[in-house]
Order: C-alpha cells, then structure tokens, then sequence
C-alpha cells in the first residue's frame, strides 16, 4: 500500500486560485494542472472562502484587488481556519508597501501582472517549498513515535496489552477523542479494547460490526465526516457515535480481515486529514501483523494449557486407577486368602469330623454301661460328649460358611431380624440388652441369613468381650442411603495395635477362636454391598456398625418397628 | 435286647476302624449280632459268607466306595435292608443309592439313639425281617 504523502506529491499540492479576472484563473489552472498540482479556480472572493472550508487547499493563489472582496482579506479569511495554507498574491501593481503589507498577511511571493509561465512556476514552488519541507519534518516527526511502537508490537505476546498499546498509540497520533480496536477473529471476537466515552461503546461496537463486514473487500483506510461525502448509512454511524468524523482502518494480515481500527474526533473538531489516516494506515499494518503474531501466541498458549491440564487429568486419572487396581488386588488378596483358609479349614474340619464322631460313640456307649458308675465318672462322661458337640459345632458353622451357600436376598426388616437374632441366642442374664431401635426404616434387600449369621457374630463376640456380664447395646439408625446396625459392649475394647487387623481372616484375641468370626462377617456384609467397621467407645468397650444399603423405592415399608 | 433282635446279623462297613468297632459295641449291647468290614470289598466277601439282616455302610471309602458296593450286593442279596452313612453332601451318590433301593440315608456326625430307631425298626419289621 503506497502511502497518502506519496499519492498527495504525485497528485500535486491543491491550490485555490482566485481571481476576478477570468482568463488569469483559466491560465492558471491549465499551466498548474499541466505540471501535475491539483488547481481549483474562482473569479470570487467570497466563493474561495466558501470553498476553503470545505476543502483543504495547500496554497492560496489570489488577486489583490477584486471587486468583492480583497485578496488580502481572503488569505485572512482562509487562514483562521487553515493557518498553514502558503499564499502567493497576484498584483497588477507592484508597490513596495503593497508588498510588505501582502508579506505581513503571510504572502509568500507575488506575481506581476503580466507574468510568464516559468514565472508563476517559480512563485508556486518557492511559496510551497517551505510548507513542504515543514510537513515532511512534521511527518517524520509523527512517525518516530509510530515506529516506536510497531517496535513495541513486535516485542508483545500479550494480545490484550497489545491491543490496548495499538489503540493507545493510534488515538494519541491521530489526535482522537475516542476509539475502539474490534477483532472478528480468534478466541473472544468483539470489541478488545477502547477509549474515550464509555457511554457509546454500545454503538462502538455496532459501528465497528458494520465496518469490518464493509472491510470484507475494503483494504485501506477511510475517512468519514465534515463534508466528505459519504451515504447516509455512514452519516447514521456518525451521529450514534455522537462523533464529527470518524478514521477507519481494516486490520489486515496476509489478506485475512482480523477485525478494524476506528478512530472519533468530537464535533466542533476539525476533521481526521489524509495525513492522520496515512499514519494510522502504518500504524495499522504493523499492529496487525503484532496482532495475528500474537493471537497465534495465544492459541499456541491455550493449546499447551489445555494440553497441560489434559496431561494432569491423565495423571490423575492414572492414579486413580492404579489406586483401584490396587484396591482390588489387596481385595483378591485378601479373597484368595480367605478361599485358601477356607478349602484348608473345610480340609481339616472334615478330617475332625470322623474322630470326633467315634469320640461321640465312645461316650454313648460309655454312658450306656456306666449306670451304676462313680457320679464323678458320670459327669466327665458328659463333658466329653458337651465338648464334642461343640466341636461339630464349629465344624459345621464353618463347613456352611465355605460352602456357600446360594443368595437369597429379600425385602428384610432390620429391627425384626435384630430381635429374632437376640431371641436365638441364649445371652446370659447377667448381660443386660439395649435397644435403641430407629422407627420407620425403610427395608433392606439382603440375605437374611447371611446378615444373622453377622448378628449372631457380634452379638457372641460382644457378649464374650464382656465375660458375659456388662451392657450388650443394639441400635439401628438411618444414615443416609443406609441402615446402620450397631453391636456395643462394655468390656475392654480393642487395643490400638489390633483395631487394623480386626477383619484379617486367623486374627484372632479370643483363647479358643480360630479368628474367622469378624472375616467372615466381612465377607457376608459385603456379599451383601453394605460395609462393616470397629471402634473403640469413647467410654468404655467397643462397637460395630454393619452399614446396608437402602434400596430405592423401598421407602416407608418398615413401619413395623 | 428285646428277645426279638437277638437272632439279627448286622454288618457294619467303615473304613474308619474307631467308627467300626464303637458301632459294633453300641449295636452288640442292644442285643444285634455284628459282623464288620473295612470296605466294599471286604463287605461282599463277609456277604458270601454269610446271610445278613441288615447292613450300615459308609459311602466313601477306599477301593470300593459304598453305592458300587451296593450294587454288587444287591446281586447277592436282593432284599436286604441297607442303611448308607455318609459325612459328605454327595447329592449324586446319595441319589444313585436310593435309586438302588435303601433303607435310609444318614448323615454323619451321626445321632446314635436314631440310628438304633432305625435299625429297630428295618430289623423289626420291614424287608430285613422278612430275611431273618
């Protein structure tokens, strides 16, 4: 894109010519235009003013004398709007007062009438010559800090402080009173940064909208307002923004819309010149370029974060499996363990049985042939024959726990499976029961059978903790999706060193235990998707809660209790 | 010792000796005559030998288990009453003896005082009687 001072040099500088002779101003424009200036002739005064504040000319071309109004007065008159405008006054008559007067009002040259060609071109270049040289200078002044900040883009990442800089820099070079920099590309689309009245971003962004869609075939600058012509569509822009003129440019990077820069002057302002739009269009090119740079930055960015947190959700979801599978492994572990224990024990307790059934002969016919027998003799007699039953006792429970016997889960009311478990029991009198039975349990869907069997477990192991005398206290209570059942005592409670091991299958503090009751419990609770744990009281003794689960839409069925 | 059971031949078939002889002892002091074999072999050479009321044999026992032994005793013996004895849930044991025809099936640990109503009872009465 070739820049507007460029495109104002080869068009030539514009000059008003102003002469109420007719045949000097049509002589003048044709020689002007001729050499490449960009002349505008009136025979009026008063139309030069008319047409000066609608135009920017570079240079005044003026009679002295004119009917209407004097060439003197018409530089002035140009001037409180235009202070820099070069002027070159046209004389018929060349007195020395005349031209130190033509000086004073700021004339750069004059012209004799009548004056040759060569004459007016010398006129023409020494009175814009210096006004030249003081643009170019002014220029290159406006461009230092320009230059500074595309630097200043080239070493951002940060889009949004870049943007921010952008428009920054843009407003302050341009001399705007508001602006806004809208994106329509990358990851938040929308105006990114603005300054100015806060009350007409609304309309910013609108406005902005409208442009970039406009920008889609548009590939420079443009300017709105004070007189330019433009549709009436624009001049609407303008007045929701509440602004005189407006300076748009489409940021562009390798032919690819990014979004606009859009620049406001108040009204009562003078309106954005070519030279502000020339600037901004530099300015504008190199912070799209910063721009694309640094949203690729920030995709790039992104992409890494989300490939960071990807990483760290993998490794957390590693672990997580890991400790799962770990989970499980112990819980195989421990499974196998208790399937080896219990071929083994099932093993063992069958070998037991023969012997001890022989043993139980033995004591039936003893007992037959011992009718007239030392009382004594009699007595031992029958505790061989209690202890053997006990024996098979044990024998059996265990051979029924390793055979497994098949689920048989149903709707089961935990308060009336407690009490029928205490029924069957036999505790000693000397133990006093407990009940602190919650109302309203919803019912369970488990095997009652294998929950007995965890009652009868706990109540006999908390019964024999206290050396069958102290408080056995029996609870159930609704916590959460759960029923729990509690099982306490008031004996010694369980040493810290033994509160992990509890549910290890041949652990064991009981004298005559093997160390199964509390594994097998486990098991069966959790045969049954309910959990088993125990603690010491905060008093005295020890508690164990079997925790099952409340199946859904079985709500309000144990009304029982 | 009910005059009645005094002529009865029993034959008592456990590999485990300490069950052998406390069954002979508790049968002889109710009055039953008893023979007694180690297995299923020696069990059908005691049967050659000799007739028998009524037989209580085990089921699993080496070289020859009790329902094969039943088998071959119901070729020599057609009509007497067996009671099998077994310490094991065998489902399709115990279902092969009583498709052989016994007289009952008990379980071990076994309750004397019911086997003693048993064997009253099959000796009494019933096929072991009509044998005697």
């Amino acid at each position: 894109m070739k820049s507007g001072l460029d495109r104002s040099m080869e068009q030539g500088e514009r000059i008003l010519i102003v002469d109420d002779e007719v045949d000097v101003v049509e002589f003048c424009s044709e020689v002007l235009a001729s050499r490449g200036y960009r002349p505008r002739g009136t025979s009026s005064g008063l139309e030069a003013l008319d047409l000066a504040k609608r135009e920017r000319f570079d240079l005044l071309l003026t009679d002295l004398m004119m009917p209407e109004i004097g060439g003197l007065d018409v530089l002035a008159g140009i001037r409180s709007a235009t202070p820099d405008i070069a002027a070159v006054i046209i004389t018929g008559y060349g007195t020395v007062e005349m031209a130190i007067e033509a000086l004073r009002a700021g004339a750069r040259d004059f012209l004799l009438k009548p004056f040759q060609i060569k004459d007016l071109l010398a006129a023409v270049e020494h009175a814009l010559a210096e006004p030249r040289l003081l643009r170019e200078r002014i220029w290159l002044d406006a461009l230092t800090p320009v230059l500074e900040a595309t630097r200043r883009f080239r070493s951002t990442v940060m889009l949004d402080q870049l943007l921010e800089d952008a428009l920054a820099t843009a407003a302050e070079q341009a001399n705007a009173d508001s602006g806004g920099l809208y994106l329509t590309t990358g990851q938040a689309p929308g105006l990114r940064a603005a300054i100015g009245r806060a009350e007409t971003r609304s309309e910013l962004v609108k406005v902005c909208r409208v442009l970039s869609s406009t920008f889609g075939v548009r590939t420079e600058a443009f300017l709105m307002g004070d007189g330019r012509e433009m549709p009436e569509e624009a001049q609407r822009l303008l007045d929701s923004l509440g602004a005189s003129s407006l300076l748009c440019f489409p940021l562009l990077d390798k032919g690819k819309t990014l979004g606009v820069l859009c620049l406001c002057r108040d009204p009562g302002r003078r309106a954005f010149s070519e030279r502000d739009a020339e600037l901004i269009s530099i300015l504008g090119a190199q912070a799209a370029a910063a721009i694309e740079s640094a949203r690729l930055f920030d995709e790039l960015e992104r992409a890494q974060a989300d490939l960071r947190a990807w990483n760290r959700e993998l490794e957390e979801r590693v672990e997580e499996r890991t400790s799962e599978l770990r989970d499980a492994q112990e819980h195989l572990l421990r499974a196998e363990k208790l399937a080896v224990i219990g071929k083994l024990g099932a093993g063992i307790a069958h070998e037991l049985r023969n012997p001890l059934g022989v043993i139980s002969n033995s004591v039936y016919y003893l007992e037959l042939k011992s009718g007239d027998a030392d009382p004594k003799v009699k007595k031992h007699l029958s505790i061989i024959g209690r202890e053997v039953a006990r024996s098979d006792k044990i024998i059996s429970d265990l051979l029924s726990f390793v055979r497994g016997a098949e689920e048989n889960r149903e709707q089961v009311d935990v308060n009336e499976l407690l009490e029928e478990t205490l029924s069957s029991l036999m505790i000693p009198a000397p133990v006093v029961i407990e009940r602190d039975l919650g109302r309203g349990l919803p019912i369970v869907m488990v095997d009652p059978g294998r929950i007995r069997q965890v009652l009868v477990n706990l109540i006999t192991n908390a019964v024999e903790g206290m050396s069958g005398e102290g408080i056995l206290t029996v609870g159930t209570h609704r916590v959460n999706g759960f029923i729990e059942i509690g099982v306490s005592d008031t004996g010694s409670g369980i040493s810290s060193e033994n509160l992990g091991r509890l549910f290890e299958p041949l652990f064991t503090t009981k004298a005559g235990g093997i160390g199964l009751g509390l594994a097998i419990s486990k098991m069966l609770t959790e045969s049954q998707g309910g959990r088993i744990e125990g603690r010491n009281n905060l008093t005295q003794g020890a508690t164990f809660v079997v925790s099952l689960p409340v199946r859904l839409g079985t709500e309000g069925y144990g009304n029982r209790s | 010792m009910d005059a009645h059971t005094k002529q009865h031949l029993l034959l008592v078939v456990d590999d485990d000796d300490g069950m052998r002889d406390t069954l002979l002892d508790i049968l002889e002091e109710r009055g039953y005559r008893v023979g007694v074999a180690g297995d299923g072999v020696e069990a059908l050479d005691a049967m050659r030998r000799e007739t028998y009321d009524l037989v209580l044999m085990d089921i699993v026992m080496p070289r020859m288990n009790g329902v094969e032994a039943l088998k071959e005793l119901r070729m020599i013996d057609d009509h007497i009453a067996v009671i099998m004895m077994t310490a094991y849930a065998m489902q399709d044991l115990i279902e092969e003896a009583w498709r052989e025809g016994v007289y009952d099936v008990v379980y071990k640990p076994l309750d004397v005082a019911e086997i003693l109503r048993l064997v009253d009872e099959a000796t009494r009465g019933g096929n072991g009687a009509s044998c005697g």
